[in-house]
């Protein structure tokens, strides 16, 4: 069954926490079947200097918030950014916002929303840092980096998180938020 | 409290100035500027005199903190300031401000006589500097031997009544307007501009010699003529200058002002400058700040429609009331005066031991005043987006107190940093932070302190600093650490401070890349 038609109340406390947390929000099932929520959120400097407003797209997985699955976000605004090699986005516009496993973020709460999009917007504002930097890279040609600690790409950033964490259980949640056991997704690639 | 763009920008809505009535008319014999209302603004022609006496604010330091000595400081200051005014009268001079130790009046009578105008102008500066050096230090000399200096320059300017706190604050705009305190050139002197200059009978013109440019303007110079060793250009000019009456007279202001009438003491809240008067006066460590707006004189000299003219002076008013606002709602700092386009200030706040901390206050105002200058009234200005502000910053002791009758009373604030910090300004361009090295030492954010680097006179600049810009940098720099979280609620970003809890924020999670949808995360 469908998320929404499975927890009908929970996608109603998500709705109307959107509405406390973004700008110009609207919700819908897209067509398939996933509900998502549409808003725009603004980053704001601490002394209230607007960097830019962002429109996203909250996509919901079947099973949400069960065995690690989470959000999706995508970018639905600034889709001229450059695609840089440190870019934590995907061809779909979808944020690499983190790994699923490691966030520390309990989405079983109805208050996780606001965490999420705590999450977004520090992870907005490095990309905006890195876009500005890949920018000036085309004039004084000193190469964009990513702010701060990343990922490495695809399986070998799940090693990471795994390696960082020290165990991760073979049949707890795999840590890349597919909603399959780590034995049955990213372990064997791993190895 | 500190400066924000959203409450800035929300300031800026709120006070809509865009249709404040403003009437032009040129002023005319029927008028009197001292009657403006709040509404008019006057085209005056006439001759800009500034009467500085700067080492004035050196006798709030001999002074070393005794109460009677800064008594007798401020009893000099208002008994020059009555005897100045004397003298204006006699010749039908206009007083425009007092500003600190520097009296700054417009010749604008006879209307239609140019000539007239500037021959009353330097007949004043002559006995303004005669009475100082002859009357003033004999009757003071206990207090200090003070120095005198006038200068002199002609032309159009406008004169508005733009009070706040209730009193009368008459304000001149353009070039001629400040080009009179420019001008000026040494103690013991008189400098005009080339159109006064012009103007003077053989006479008076034998005493000045060909001096500097400044800001394109040719001066020339006079040392030392005063009407005591000058008996035969008094009379040949109708002069009578009496010392042995002004002498008197000084005196009798002196006596009627006993020190024992005067409460002098120091400010442990922020001063109420509707309290002071000068039997009532503040002492104070404050730090000291000086705000003009550069490039708007530039369009006053350019305005010749009274549309233009309009224009200006609601966008004057929409930049003032903002600068205020920075001061006064942001930070505990004080206006004590608008001088034409520039911003007068202290900061004494917190009062007592806490040096660095009212450094910091007033380095905030400053970069604060820049923050809505540059982010949020520079959006409000059309196609006037090159008025840019140049901020001078000192610390130091000060002695506030108010003089002249009630009603037109204005804030005077003496102390050798007062000079100091207007020099800082005058030597800063647009979007410039210029600030002493007592203030640079007290900087204790590493951030801030990269901002600024010394300058060829042992002072330190900063440019372009506003708080959007340290935020940017300090953000960059903690998500470069793992240090920055967000607010949900507000929508700002925070930097985490290593070790703290607090259950609002969450560490940023690492981003990642996985290259392709292959593990199904959505």
């Amino acid at each position: 069954m469908e998320w929404h038609k499975a927890a009908p109340s929970r996608w109603q406390s998500e709705q109307e926490l959107a509405h406390k947390l973004l700008e110009q929000v609207e919700a819908g099932i897209d067509d398939q079947g996933r509900a998502f929520l549409l808003g725009t959120v603004r980053i704001l400097s601490r002394h209230g200097h607007e960097y830019a407003a962002f429109r996203i797209r909250i996509v919901y997985p079947n099973g949400f918030p069960e065995r690690g699955r989470v959000p999706a976000i995508y970018l639905e605004s600034h889709r001229n950014w450059c695609k840089g090699p440190d870019t934590h986005i995907e061809e779909d516009w979808k944020l690499c916002l983190f790994v699923p496993g490691e966030v520390g973020i309990d989405f079983s709460s109805p208050e996780s929303l606001g965490e999420l999009i705590q999450c977004i917007k520090v992870f907005l504002f490095k990309e905006y840092l890195y876009q500005r930097d890949l920018i000036n890279g085309i004039l004084t040609g000193i190469p964009a980096v990513w702010p701060g600690q990343a990922r490495s790409h695809g399986i070998a950033g799940i090693r990471e998180a795994v390696h960082e964490r020290g165990r991760w259980g073979r049949n707890e949640a795999c840590p890349c938020g597919s909603g399959k056991k780590f034995k049955r997704c990213c372990l064997p690639k791993m190895r | 409290m500190a400066w924000d763009e959203q409450r800035a920008r929300q300031r800026v809505t709120n006070h809509d100035f865009s249709d404040l009535e403003v009437n032009v008319a040129d002023l005319s014999r029927e008028m009197d500027f001292h009657r403006l209302g709040t509404k008019d603004v006057r085209r005056v022609p006439g001759a800009h005199l500034y009467a500085d006496v700067s080492n004035f604010h050196d006798a709030v330091a001999d002074a070393r903190g005794d109460a009677q000595k800064l008594k007798k400081s401020v009893r000099a200051a208002s008994v020059l300031r009555r005897a100045q005014s004397d003298l204006l009268r006699v010749y039908e001079i206009g007083s425009i401000q007092l500003q600190a130790a520097r009296l700054h009046c417009l010749v604008y009578k006879p209307y239609n006589d140019e000539a007239e105008r500037a021959v009353r102008a330097v007949v004043l500066a002559v006995s303004l500097n005669s009475y100082l050096y002859d009357v003033f230090n004999d009757v003071f000399s206990d207090v200090r031997d003070f120095e005198g200096a006038v200068g002199v320059a002609a032309g159009e300017s406008l004169v508005a009544n733009l009070g706040f706190r209730g009193e009368r604050e008459l304000i001149s705009l353009g070039s001629c307007a400040n080009l009179g305190a420019k001008v000026i050139n040494g103690i013991d002197t008189i400098t005009i501009t080339e159109n006064v200059y012009a103007f003077l009978p053989d006479a008076l013109r034998e005493h000045f010699e060909k001096s500097r440019t400044v800001a394109g303007a040719v001066t020339y110079r006079a040392i030392g003529p005063r009407w005591r060793e000058r008996p035969r250009l008094a009379e040949a000019l109708g002069v009578q200058f009496d010392p042995e009456r002004l002498k008197k007279r000084t005196e009798e202001y002196r006596d009627a002002l006993p020190l024992a009438d005067m409460e002098l003491s120091e400010a442990h809240v922020l001063i109420d400058l509707d309290a002071l008067s000068e039997r009532t006066s503040k002492r104070t460590s404050a730090v000291v700040l000086y705000a003009d707006l550069d490039g708007f004189t530039r369009y006053v000299q350019a305005a010749e429609r009274d549309e233009d003219i309009v224009s200006l002076v609601r966008i004057l008013h929409m930049i003032r009331t903002e600068l205020h606002a920075v001061v006064e709602q942001d930070y505990p700092g004080l206006v004590l005066q608008h001088q034409g386009d520039r911003l007068f200030a202290i900061v004494h706040m917190p009062p007592g031991d806490r040096f660095d901390k009212r450094c910091a206050n007033g380095l905030a105002i400053a970069t604060g005043l820049q923050s809505s200058m540059e982010h949020v009234l520079n959006t409000c200005l059309q196609d006037r987006k090159d008025i840019h502000l140049a901020v001078g910053v000192d610390v130091g002791t000060v002695l506030v107190t108010r003089l002249g009758k009630k009603g037109a009373r204005e804030v005077v604030c003496l102390g050798p940093q007062v000079t100091s910090a207007e020099g800082l300004q005058l030597r800063s361009a647009g979007r410039e932070i210029r600030i002493s090295k007592a203030i640079y030492e007290s900087i204790d954010d590493e951030t801030l302190k990269r901002q600024f680097v010394k300058d060829n006179q042992s002072a330190y600049v900063a440019k372009g600093l506003t708080f959007p810009k340290l935020d940017e940098i300090e953000e960059a720099e903690a998500a470069q650490a793992g240090m920055l979280a967000a607010e949900a609620s507000t929508q700002r970003l925070k930097i985490e401070v290593l070790g703290s809890q607090r259950p609002t924020y969450r560490v940023i999670p690492k981003p990642w890349w996985s290259g392709c949808s292959a593990h199904g995360m959505a």
